[in-house]
Parts: structure tokens; sequence; C-alpha cells
């Protein structure tokens, strides 16, 4: 029975995201010991290429899966454009039995995850959270007010089984038709969230999926990242006018500034952008 | 954020106390998790006195799972152990932040 990490970065002009594929390759490692394989694209690698960075000496399968359907969304401010809709192509992709799909803005800092493998269940899925500075929020909880519940498609783990497969074939089937989906479930069309995906599918198979037994903790793409080390990382913000500090050492966090993030990865690979 | 001492100076000591405290708590939750047969557990001293003085067949993971345990001193010692450690941890560093008088302290700088 094999068991490793499934990550996927597609490179935009914006956001380098093939270092930090890299960089939580490297934390993975470090801190979970699993096989790690990157689904990504030509463009990608020849521009990790292009800072001297060969990524096949960091991942145990780097798989080649041209998508260019790309999407755009604000982020800390800024409008970006970004690749991310193949996930729902996981199942197809991973060269695992068990696999765990990770985003790749997660700063792993403990072995926690590791509880997931050898599960009895085939789908592992990620559903509580907490903002890191307390920020009251029903985004992560709802789709919408009186909606089904948010699931998040960050941390994901699924066995190669008939239930994972139906799971991700319900996945492509709301990503074709999210128009539809999108107004019977009373939420934005634009851009397609991969969250979003998540939680109907898990909704329309019955919604009796186990879960991952902890709190995903995350920061938002406008909290400053003050400090980012190996073992911990120091988070600031302004809430309401203000300033609100999270010291966060041995656990892990999802952190949205990816611009801050691709910064501060490729200073801790010691690689120039 | 300008710079790191302009946030320290507005930062208020009991927030940041406050989310210090609900971060140890998490980290105490998830460390009080462990996987065996198949299955999830969130370990508490009832759980644990639970599983001790019944030692049933199959026992209730933390998702409702019936897990099959075949080995009962393996099982409890694993998670009399898991236990231990995730509380005297928590122990430590609670009784550590309970001195840390500044905000400074608090984020470790």
């Amino acid at each position: 029975m094999t068991q490793g990490v499934l990550l996927f970065a597609h490179n935009t002009e914006e956001v380098n995201y093939g270092v930090m594929a890299i960089w939580i390759s490297e934390r993975i490692t470090r801190y979970l010991g699993k096989s790690v394989s990157l689904v990504t694209d030509e463009y990608t690698i020849q521009s990790l290429k292009a800072i001297s960075i060969d990524v096949k000496k960091y991942f145990d399968h780097v798989i080649i899966n041209e998508y260019n359907t790309y999407q755009t969304r604000k982020l800390s401010g800024e409008t970006v454009i970004f690749k991310n809709l193949d996930r729902c192509d996981a199942y197809d992709l991973t060269p695992y039995d068990e696999t765990l799909l990770l985003d790749i803005d997660i700063a792993i800092m403990s072995d926690r995850l590791n509880t997931v493998w050898g599960h009895s269940d085939d789908i592992l899925i990620s559903n509580k959270s907490a903002d890191i500075l307390d920020r009251p929020s029903d985004e992560f909880n709802f789709l919408k007010d009186h909606g089904i519940e948010f699931q998040w498609a960050t941390e994901f783990y699924f066995r190669k089984s008939t239930i994972a497969e139906e799971f991700f074939n319900k996945c492509k089937f709301i990503k074709e038709n999210y128009d539809w989906y999108s107004m019977l479930y009373g939420m934005g069309k634009d851009p397609i969230r991969n969250d979003h995906i998540w939680s109907i599918a898990t909704h329309e198979l019955g919604g009796d999926f186990k879960h991952i037994p902890r709190v995903l903790r995350y920061s938002t793409d406008k909290d400053e990242i003050v400090e980012l080390g190996t073992d911990r990382v120091l988070l600031a913000a302004k809430v309401n006018d203000k300033v609100r500090l999270a010291n966060i050492r041995d656990q892990d966090l999802h952190i949205m500034n990816k611009f801050e993030l691709t910064v501060l990865a490729s200073i801790e690979l010691g690689v120039m952008l | 954020m300008e710079n790191l001492e302009q946030a320290l100076s507005f930062a208020n000591y009991q927030t940041t106390l406050t989310q210090q405290r609900k971060l140890l708590t998490q980290k105490f939750q998830e460390a009080s998790v462990i996987a065996y047969n198949g299955g999830l557990f969130k370990l508490t001293l009832e759980f644990i006195g639970a599983v001790k003085l019944f030692q049933p067949p199959y026992v209730l993971d933390s998702n409702g799972t019936p897990v099959k345990i075949d080995d009962y001193d393996t099982f409890l010692s694993e998670i009399e152990e898991a236990y231990k450690m995730a509380v005297e941890s928590y122990g430590k560093e609670f009784s550590a932040l309970r001195l840390k008088r500044n905000v400074k302290s608090l984020v470790e700088l």
C-alpha cells in the first residue's frame, strides 16, 4: 500500500507556485516523512529552471498536466491569475494508493497529519477551521446563510476505492456545471472555488464523510508574515484598527498571503526569485 | 505594519495572551488524537478510564466508527502514553505562558 502527499502547482506571471510547492515538500519530508509528488506543467518547470531549480530533485514523481483554464481573483488587494481547477483530477493523477492532497500554502510544522494514514474510511475531509487572529467569520462555516456546510479542499485524504472515485467524479461534474450549481446553492459563480466544489460533492453524496480530527488554522491574504521559521510563524494584522499578533509554533498553518509567502519561501530555500 | 516595533507597541497584552492560550489548547487537542487500527481516537481521561474498565471488543472512535481492539494491553499503553505526553506538554507550555508579562515575550521575540 503506497502512501504519499500530492501537490498541485501551476505558475503564473504574478506568483511562483512552483517555489511554494518545493518549500512545502521540504517540510513534508521533514515533519511527515512521506513521499511527495507534484502535478505541474512545462511552463512551471521551465520558470523554475530559469532560477536554477531542478524540480525533479524535490519530488518522487513529477506529473505533467497541461491545464490552461485560468481564473482571476483578488488577492492581497491585487487581481491575480491562477490555475487550480485540475485538483478535481487528483484521483486519476495520484501515483499512490493512499493520498493526502494538500494545498501548497500550508506551513507544515508538525506531524499531526500523519494520523490519517491507514484509516478505515476511504475519505477524510477537513471542515473545522479557525481564523488565527480570532476574527469572526461565517465564510468557512456555510456556503451561505442557511446553506450547506463548508468543507475545505485544502487538506483531503483519500484511498483508491469506489467511494473516492465517485467523489472525484462528482467534483468533476460540479466543476463542469458550476453555473447551475452556483445558482442552486446560492453562491457566486466566479471564481470557481475548489472548497465549494468539495462542499457540494460532500453534501450531494450524503454528507457522511469522516473528518480529519483537527482545526484547520488559517490566516487571510491581508495578514502580514512577520517571521517565518521552520517551526514557527509570527503573524500580524490590524483588527478593528488594533494590531493583533499570533505566534504559531509546532502547529500547521494555512497561509493565504501568497505574495509574502512566496518571497519568504524562496529565502528559506535559498533561491533568488 | 510598517515595522515590528510599531506592531509590538500597539498590540494588546490581554488579547495576545488569549490568542496564545487558544493556540495551546488547539495544540493539546490535536496531540490528544491517536490513530489505531484504522480509527482516530480523541483521548480524554473519561475515555481512557472507560476503556480500562470495560475493555469492550469494539470501541467507537471520534467519528463514531466501531474499531475492533485485538490487543488491549497495546491499545491501553498507547493511549495512556499519548495522553500523558500531550497533557504534560500542555501543562508546561501553559505554565510558561503565564509567566510572560509582555507582548514581546508572548510572541517569543
